[in-house]
């Protein structure tokens, strides 16, 4: 398990919700891209700038195409800013 | 001829590939028995002459229906699957549906009706033996309404028939040089005029589709090495997502050989990346509407730096003329409007005679689009007459966005512009001018009614205010001059 600091955790999520425009209530790890419908193409190449300007990190192609659900954008985003 | 006879004339017993994505290889003849199924399925129980909604992403189920929708001679209505609830309700009502075929992910907006539904699970139901089943001739028929964006926001119905498709598909193939052995990366959907021509175009040919609907367009860079592709078709924001966010010019891509770019222009910065990263490669500048099928235009690749911004001459089939207000055409540095005759232009719009003799009068189709030409008549746009902004691909009329922020209190004029952007070709950006309420509230209340009530692409990505906006000397709001003042602000 990774390990994050709730605030971080926080902001990933807000984020998320403001890009997608839904309630925080809707989204948890399991929220997927091929099955929630405000999340699409565009909306996630938003996400990927969001958190890019929000934490200056720079994501790899393959973890850009990897971010395929809230839980996975979860872990990915914190280990970049791990790394960092 | 019907449409889709046509277009399997030279490949329907075809032994090579017609289809792949991730593991799924489907041969002609394989792909050509299916639609032969299908359709003399649908002829049977439901005739000819109906109207047939497509809602789907590209798929293997959506080729399917598409084709076999029109081989038995129905029509096959094609809308967006970012469609907003409002809007499909509108078009539900204007149009009679017999049948609808959705793709699962899409069933809830068409929750509250009766009509039979076929999703990508229950296409086999339609499928019976195997038979030899020939479509309908019904060239002036209406094989396909596509649903695209007025400029002023309600959608219209553009009615093509089997005819318009067929010379489409013939002028396209005309330039194109297509053969068996090419294979098309396709990352655009078939719901639009673009992508469909892709479609046509490789089945008349007998070449290969490869469908990516990935999360992130960056993975065709591997899929086009991985499935040998030949050819890449994307619109500004294609290249422009490519170019920004991935290290595609430094790519190789050995089997690659040609790439058309057409949905709006793209600035000349980045088809001179693309024409310097890949000098031995074919670049298309194309142009087109789905009131002519698809493609009215194209440079010769062999023009792309010579003719830079220029989207080329008529394409075999088509009189393309920019014509002045008298009807004449423009000398070289004179402004008009680009106008078009030929087989590709639709029948009209669904529903609305009045909206068709507005842009279709005597047989000649007025793009709205405004040009000049140089001293060998090569093309270029210099502008729209149409209030719209073309995002992604997408053409987006203000008035709805502005109509739907100006509902909200708090608000007492709304302007939605489009300005240039490194992603998307143009940006949405919202210009408000706020009563007096607190800013942040008014901005956040925006963008959750947006993102409620509109697809993605039409969601404003900057709203910014204003005190005053610029007035014309009719004393109506300069959108021209607002635009330019933005611009600036940003440029600072």
């Amino acid at each position: 398990m990774i390990d994050m600091t709730t605030e971080q955790s926080t902001t990933i999520k807000r984020i998320f919700c403001e890009v997608l425009g839904v309630d925080e209530s809707v989204v948890n790890d399991s929220t997927s891209y091929n099955s929630f419908k405000p999340w699409d193409s565009l909306k996630h190449l938003q996400l990927v700038s969001m958190y890019e300007d929000e934490f200056d990190i720079e994501f790899e192609m393959d973890d850009i195409i990897a971010m395929e659900n809230f839980g996975l954008i979860k872990e990915i985003v914190t280990r970049y800013i791990q790394e960092k | 001829m019907n449409f889709i006879d046509y277009l399997f004339e030279h490949s329907k017993f075809s032994t090579n590939p017609f289809f792949l994505e991730s593991d799924v290889m489907i041969t002609y003849d394989a792909f050509y028995d299916d639609v032969n199924r299908i359709s003399s399925s649908l002829f049977e129980r439901y005739g000819p002459g109906n109207q047939m909604l497509l809602l789907s992403e590209n798929s293997y189920f959506f080729i399917l229906a598409y084709l076999s929708i029109i081989k038995s001679g129905n029509t096959a209505v094609l809308v967006e699957t970012r469609i907003g609830e409002k809007d499909f309700a509108q078009i539900f009502k204007q149009c009679s549906f017999s049948v609808c075929f959705v793709q699962k992910k899409f069933l809830d907006l068409l929750k509250n009706t009766s009509i039979e539904l076929y999703t990508e699970n229950d296409l086999k139901r339609l499928s019976k033996e195997k038979i030899e089943f020939y479509g309908l001739n019904l060239s002036d028929d209406v094989a396909v309404i596509v649903f695209t964006s007025g400029s002023t926001g309600t959608k219209k119905g553009v009615m093509l028939t089997h005819k318009n498709l067929i010379a489409n598909t013939e002028s396209i193939l005309g330039y194109l040089n297509l053969a068996e052995s090419d294979r098309i990366c396709v990352v655009l959907p078939f719901f639009y005029c673009y992508g469909a021509s892709l479609l046509h175009t490789h089945i008349r040919k007998c070449g290969s589709i490869v469908l990516s609907n990935k999360i992130f367009l960056g993975s065709i860079i591997k899929e086009i090495n991985r499935y040998h592709c030949t050819g890449l078709s994307g619109v500004p924001s294609t290249f422009q997502i490519l170019i920004n966010k991935t290290n595609f010019l430094k790519e190789k891509f050995p089997s690659l050989r040609y790439f058309t770019q057409a949905g709006g222009q793209l600035a000349n910065k980045y088809i001179q990346m693309i024409v310097d990263a890949f000098p031995e490669k074919d670049f298309y500048v194309m142009y087109g509407a789905t009131e002519a099928t698809a493609r009215l235009s194209y440079l010769p690749p062999h023009l792309a730096r010579e003719k830079m911004g220029s989207i080329g001459k008529g394409i075999p089939g088509v009189t393309l003329n920019v014509l002045n207000s008298d009807g004449v055409p423009v000398k070289p540095g004179e402004v008009g409007e680009i106008t078009a005759i030929g087989d590709n232009i639709m029948k009209g719009y669904y529903n609305d005679p009045e909206g068709t003799a507005v842009v279709k009068r005597d047989g000649r189709y007025f793009t709205g689009d405004l040009a000049t030409v140089d001293e060998d008549g090569y093309i270029y746009i210099v502008g729209r007459s149409k209030n719209i902004i073309k995002s992604g691909g997408h053409r987006i009329s203000p008035n709805e966005i502005e109509d739907l922020i100006i509902s909200l209190e708090g608000i007492s004029e709304c302007v939605v512009i489009g300005i240039p952007d490194d992603i998307m070709g143009e940006a949405v950006i919202a210009v408000v001018q706020p009563a007096d309420t607190n800013r942040e509230t008014i901005s956040k209340k925006i963008f959750l009614l947006c993102n409620a009530t509109l697809p993605s692409y039409k969601v404003p990505k900057e709203i910014l205010f204003v005190n005053e906006y610029p007035l014309n000397s009719s004393n109506k709001i300069d959108r021209q001059q607002l635009k330019a003042m933005i611009q600036n602000l940003r440029q600072v």
